[in-house]
């Protein structure tokens, strides 16, 4: 995470020309960092790898395991912590009774809160959590660390640990905590703070503002008013949270399953103190992040104390139930009122939403769910407000598309419901509020193909023809098409360096301190880098997410991987290709300037058959090897990059079961250049099946009167199974040139599970007449509704 | 997990005997898809396990003149896949094939699939519920939209089981095995509603498995139907189900047996929905009759309503079926 004091560092005195100001957005949080100029590469007008459906580099060893995750790695000597957690929402440890857990077979260490007070997690931005505690506030927070030679004698000796408590008031509802009738008061000045990434204040929402409301209203012809809520989102990650801690000395390494290896690195460093160097983190394989992994866990901090503590490595892997315990998307309540004109024209739009964000002030980052309500459609008078309200539950986190996923599930519900009452396409409505420039900062969207998404979308979904279909009366099928659109960050942005190292064989390193959380970073990494030097993929061999031996990159968060690290492996690249041509160009008699590469050739470019192999320039180089190092430079000035798109989908519901089930979904988005196809379909299904879960299924529960969560497994938690996932998913992007940065390609990571959960929704409404206004559609949701329409069942 | 000592037996009398001096304090492992996620979780904590895999005589599908025989150990996907059961029991194969998912039907027995026990979160959770022998049903007042609107008394578990309840509908029964012999009764009378037992959901003593289920060769112009409910299209348990078996002759229903599940502590029989069907032509009309009295005495609970209507609508598709 980019932290505010770091942004505002001066810069040495004469290198100010050598940097510039740029701003990032990172999920919706905007930053500004110093980054160096770089000088621009011209913008690839053909490509011959880059645009291609090239397979994973590490496809193969992903499957027959030879790729080595976090929880494989096994250390000699090694030791498994496990933590005891509380058993209550919110309670006072009178005492921890640990004799008999120390007596255990194979038991070395127990570390308790007094051990690890002076250990602060996060920061006074993001807020701090206690690594463990003698209060928990929630079911499931880390009260104490057991660690043992096997995970079984851990297990036994977590169990025999006696925990003494006082069970103290709790609230798990945000519209009780909110009220004076809340049993626990969080904080003196409320159970609220403002959610999001702006100044909060406790006992204030967060507000966003522009125009008169009261005049927009006023100007309506209609007024909508709708509530709508999401149920909590887990991330359910295929790899559990982990860590493998081992010191060598001082020297320290860590395995972490992590989306940012240099986050994780300055957490350590700050929080043990330690030099940066003696801290190795390394995240080179990794199942899955959606947010949930984007710093430090408190496990991290807990294997690397109990390593210290123990003198041998230390593996912290969470259990599937205890990974149910933690982070997740937090629920929302939204209200909103809309006026709207006979044309569809909005005239004002008040939201005000209610988001449950834990027990700890981490948690209110998350709590907000109105960034498309400010930005997606054209409106002059709006006011958002956002609380986020403290609630006995652990801490929310950054979830795939934080805020958006919520705030579309109802924002494009209601754009579909005023599309139905003013008797107009519901694409015809957004079109009538598009809008070219980003209503929160002003500034234009340097790109937004969005249009071009309604317009192919529709098209190879043939909404026009589906939307007027109508069901047979006698059916007990009812059929139904929905859509919805989004917008999203994505434009990634500095720092992010890379260095590509060319060997005297010809063959490449390439070095970046990008994840690939299952993405296929390290294929469109190499994919880019080959284009640049005009070589085959296979010839590069990618090293990632290394603290030690790769550059620093921001993290995997925020769809910035591919925008903010890609143009550094270009500019890398092509340093190095300018280096080799220094070189080639002595032994083939002409200037540097006349050679190009390609094919693994170098070649004078206007005589094409005066060229040597690359691996020959390379066998000559003097040093023996060649190093090239890239940046990424600044984003233009003055400009929002975004990325858009819209979805489209069919349902068929069997009104006797309740079950809802998609058909087929058609999905175009605006993402700029496609490094690769296979990775770019795969984002977008991988979006599209999580947000048939999030649309259908799952739900996380906290039961009401204990405080302890009752859904905290795969079965009862109910992601979507393979056979949930529609089959027919057909990925489509839209042409829209995009020359913010030197490859030309925005994210795509979080954009395709946006649309989703309100596109079945709005489906399922065409298809029953049932508007299902909270998450998940269920049996019971439709049984219910087609109850209340009265005799259609 | 906590530690436990597993035996492996090559013979039926072995069980029996280790089962037998282990004091309740042991529990017998089939394919392990239910018993391995209680111990792991730590809801079930016996000091002995036995392993009835080795046993080699309990799988078999058999065929004889008075019907079919199907050994405990039995997997599910076997008996799905049974030239035999698919010709004369389609209702069975319809409630196996939306159990759980191909990997767990592979795995999975006969025997375990009858006894597995309930999903009710809290008995599988860290509550002390009446079932555990705790004080009381944390469902009462708690999160239970997946419990019981018919046969709960103190206790409000739903039966989890499928095949369970199209095997009621064909009338099967169970062979038990035991130190006191062998016996064999109805299905139907081998699940206990909380009101006989809250520990237990059938009659098993501490010292009994199942061997082997019979299901008795259909009369001419039998047939079922199976329709289930679910929140997701596998690995799911049912919201509601409703198992049919009919005896049709000249459009009226001779004979007929209707079993809910999913609603219940036990595969829930309806005698008033079959009441409605004997003797009558089945048409809308009478469908809709018979799927309201099945309905008639159900009690839900605060969050379980749905499952009122969900259950006739259910009963209606599977007559529906049958008529067509
Ligand atoms: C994710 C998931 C989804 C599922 N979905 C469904 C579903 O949709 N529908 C459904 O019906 N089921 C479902 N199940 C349950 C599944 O059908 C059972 O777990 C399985 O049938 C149990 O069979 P088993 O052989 O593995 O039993 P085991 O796990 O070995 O045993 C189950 C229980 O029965 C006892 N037992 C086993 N055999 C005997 C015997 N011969 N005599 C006496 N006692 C015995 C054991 O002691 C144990 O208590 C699901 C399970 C999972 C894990």
């Amino acid at each position: 995470m980019i932290d505010d004091e770091k942004t505002q560092k001066p810069i040495p005195p004469g290198q100010d020309q050598e940097y510039e100001e740029s701003e990032v957005n990172i999920e919706g949080r905007r930053v500004t960092v110093r980054t160096r100029k770089v000088p621009p590469l011209p913008d690839w007008t053909k490509t011959e790898i880059v645009g291609q459906p090239v397979p994973r580099v590490d496809g193969v060893d992903k499957v027959t395991g030879r790729a080595k995750y976090t929880s494989d790695v096994q250390l000699p000597h090694m030791l498994y912590a496990i933590a005891v957690r509380s058993e209550l929402p919110h309670a006072r440890i009178k005492n921890i009774s640990i004799e008999k857990a120390l007596a255990h077979p194979g038991v070395h260490a127990v570390l308790l809160p007094k051990d690890v007070e002076r250990y602060i997690m996060g920061n006074p931005f993001a807020g701090t959590l206690p690594l463990l505690t003698l209060e928990p506030k929630y079911t499931g927070e880390e009260i104490a660390v057991v660690a043992a030679e096997t995970e079984l004698q851990a297990e036994d000796a977590a169990r025999l640990i006696q925990v003494d408590y006082e069970p103290l008031p709790f609230v798990l509802d945000p519209e009780v905590s909110m009220t004076d009738k809340s049993p626990v008061k969080f904080f003196p000045e409320g159970n609220f703070t403002g959610g999001g990434f702006g100044q909060r204040k406790i006992g204030q929402p967060s507000v966003h503002t522009r125009g008169d409301l009261d005049v927009g209203f006023k100007e309506a012809d209609h007024i909508f008013e709708e509530t709508f809520r999401t149920e909590p989102q887990q991330h359910a990650c295929m790899e559990v949270h982990g860590t493998t801690a081992s010191w060598d000395g001082d020297h320290l390494t860590v395995w972490e399953s992590t989306q940012g290896v240099f986050g994780v690195q300055e957490e350590i460093s700050r929080v043990f103190t330690l030099p940066m160097n003696d801290v190795r983190v390394i995240g080179t394989h990794m199942g899955g992040g959606f947010g949930s992994k984007g710093g430090a866990g408190k496990q991290t901090m807990l294997a690397v104390l109990m390593a210290r503590r123990t003198g041998r490595p230390v593996k912290m892997v969470l259990s599937r139930h205890e990974d149910f315990m933690g982070v997740y998307r937090p629920a929302s309540i939204q209200h909103y009122k809309v006026g709207v004109k006979n044309d569809g024209r909005l005239t004002a739009i008040e939201m005000k939403s209610v988001n449950a964000v834990g027990a700890y002030m981490s948690g209110s980052m998350w709590g907000n769910s109105s960034p498309m309500t400010q930005q997606m459609y054209a409106c002059a008078n709006v006011r958002t407000e956002d609380r986020a309200v403290f609630t006995n539950t652990p801490p929310p986190g950054a979830m795939r598309g934080p805020s958006n996923v919520q705030n579309a599930w109802g924002l494009e519900q209601l754009m579909d419901l005023i599309a139905h009452k003013l008797n107009m396409d519901p694409i015809e409505l957004r079109m009538r509020n598009d809008v070219k420039v980003d209503q929160v900062t002003h500034q234009p969207y340097h790109s937004k193909g969005l249009a071009e998404c309604f317009k192919l979308g529709a098209e190879k979904f043939h909404w026009d023809e589906k939307r007027l279909r109508r069901n047979d009366p006698a059916s007990t099928k009812k059929y139904g098409v929905g859509m919805a659109s989004q917008i999203w960050g994505g434009g990634g942005g500095p720092p992010a360096t890379a260095i590509v190292k060319i060997n005297q064989d010809g063959s490449i390193n390439l070095l970046t301190g990008a994840a690939d959380i299952g993405t296929g970073t390290r294929t469109v990494m190499s994919q880019i880098c080959a284009e640049e030097l005009g070589v085959a993929v296979d010839r590069i061999h990618v090293t990632n997410a290394d603290t030690e031996t790769t550059p620093y990159t921001l993290p995997s968060y925020g769809s910035i991987t591919l925008a903010s690290s890609g143009p550094a492996v270009r500019s890398a690249a092509n340093d190095a290709k300018r280096q080799l041509l220094d070189l080639a160009a002595g032994s083939l008699g002409v200037k540097p300037e006349e050679l190009s590469s390609k094919d693994g050739f170098i070649f004078v470019t206007a005589q094409p058959d005066k060229r040597m192999k690359f691996e020959a320039a390379a066998g000559a180089m003097p040093e023996r090897t060649l190093v090239g190092r890239g940046y990424r430079g600044p984003n233009p000035k003055g400009q929002s990059l975004n990325a858009f798109g819209a979805q489209f989908c069919e349902v068929e519901i069997d009104i006797h079961s309740g079950e809802v089930k998609v058909l087929k979904f058609v999905a175009a988005h605006d993402s700029g250049r496609v490094i690769n196809p296979h990775t770019f379909a795969s984002q977008v299904k991988g979006g599209i099946t999580m947000g048939t879960g999030y649309a259908l299924s799952e739900r996380r529960l906290i039961d009401k009167n204990t405080g302890v969560p009752v859904t905290a497994s795969l079965l009862e938690y109910r992601p979507p199974t393979s056979l949930d996932a529609p089959v027919d998913i057909e990925v489509y992007s839209v042409d829209v040139p995009y020359t913010a940065n030197n490859i030309g390609a925005k994210g795509v990571g979080e954009p395709p599970l946006i649309a989703t959960a309100p596109a079945i929704a709005n489906a399922v409404y065409h298809a029953t007449g049932v508007r299902v206004k909270s998450n998940p559609i269920t049996p019971e949701k439709i049984i219910d509704g087609l109850k209340s329409l009265g005799g259609r069942t | 997990m906590r530690a436990f000592e597993y035996f492996a037996p090559q013979q039926l009398a072995d069980v029996i005997h280790t089962l037998s001096t282990a004091g309740g304090n042991a529990r017998v492992c089939a394919g392990g898809t239910d018993i391995l996620g209680r111990l792991k979780d730590g809801v079930d904590t016996p000091d002995k396990l036995v392993c009835l895999k080795t046993l080699p005589e309990m799988r078999y599908v058999r065929e004889s003149n008075d019907g079919v025989r199907i050994g405990a150990l039995t997997t599910l996907s076997t008996i799905e896949e049974d030239p035999i059961i698919r010709k004369s029991f389609p209702l069975l194969v319809e409630a196996l094939y939306v159990t759980a998912a191909p990997q767990i039907r592979n795995q999975a027995t006969m025997g375990g699939s009858i006894c597995q026990r309930p999903r009710c979160w809290y008995l599988r959770g860290p509550f002390d519920c009446l079932r555990k022998g705790g004080a009381k049903c944390f469902a009462v007042d708690g999160e239970n939209k997946y419990h019981a609107i018919l046969g709960g008394h103190l206790c409000y578990i739903v039966h989890p089981s499928d095949s369970a309840t199209a095997l009621v509908a064909l009338n099967a029964s169970a062979k038990i095995q035991g130190s006191k012999g062998e016996k064999t009764v109805p299905l139907e009378k081998f699940f206990v509603g909380p009101e006989v037992n809250i520990l237990k959901e059938n009659i098993l003593e501490d010292d009994e498995i199942l061997t082997e289920i019979f299901i008795p060769t259909p009369s001419a112009g039998a047939r079922g139907a199976f329709s289930k409910s679910r929140e997701r299209q596998s690995y799911d348990f049912a919201l509601a189900s409703a198992a049919v078996q009919c005896t049709m002759k000249n459009g009226v229903c001779a004979e007929a047996r209707v079993v809910l599940g999913g609603v219940a502590p036990i595969p829930w029989r309806s005698i008033e929905a079959e009441e409605e069907l004997k003797g009558k032509k089945l048409d809308p009309k009478t469908i809709e009759r018979a799927a309201a009295a099945a309905v008639r005495k159900a009690k839900p609970m605060t969050q379980n309503i749905y499952k009122v209507d969900l259950t006739r609508q259910l009963l209606s598709k599977s007559l529906s079926q049958i008529m067509v």
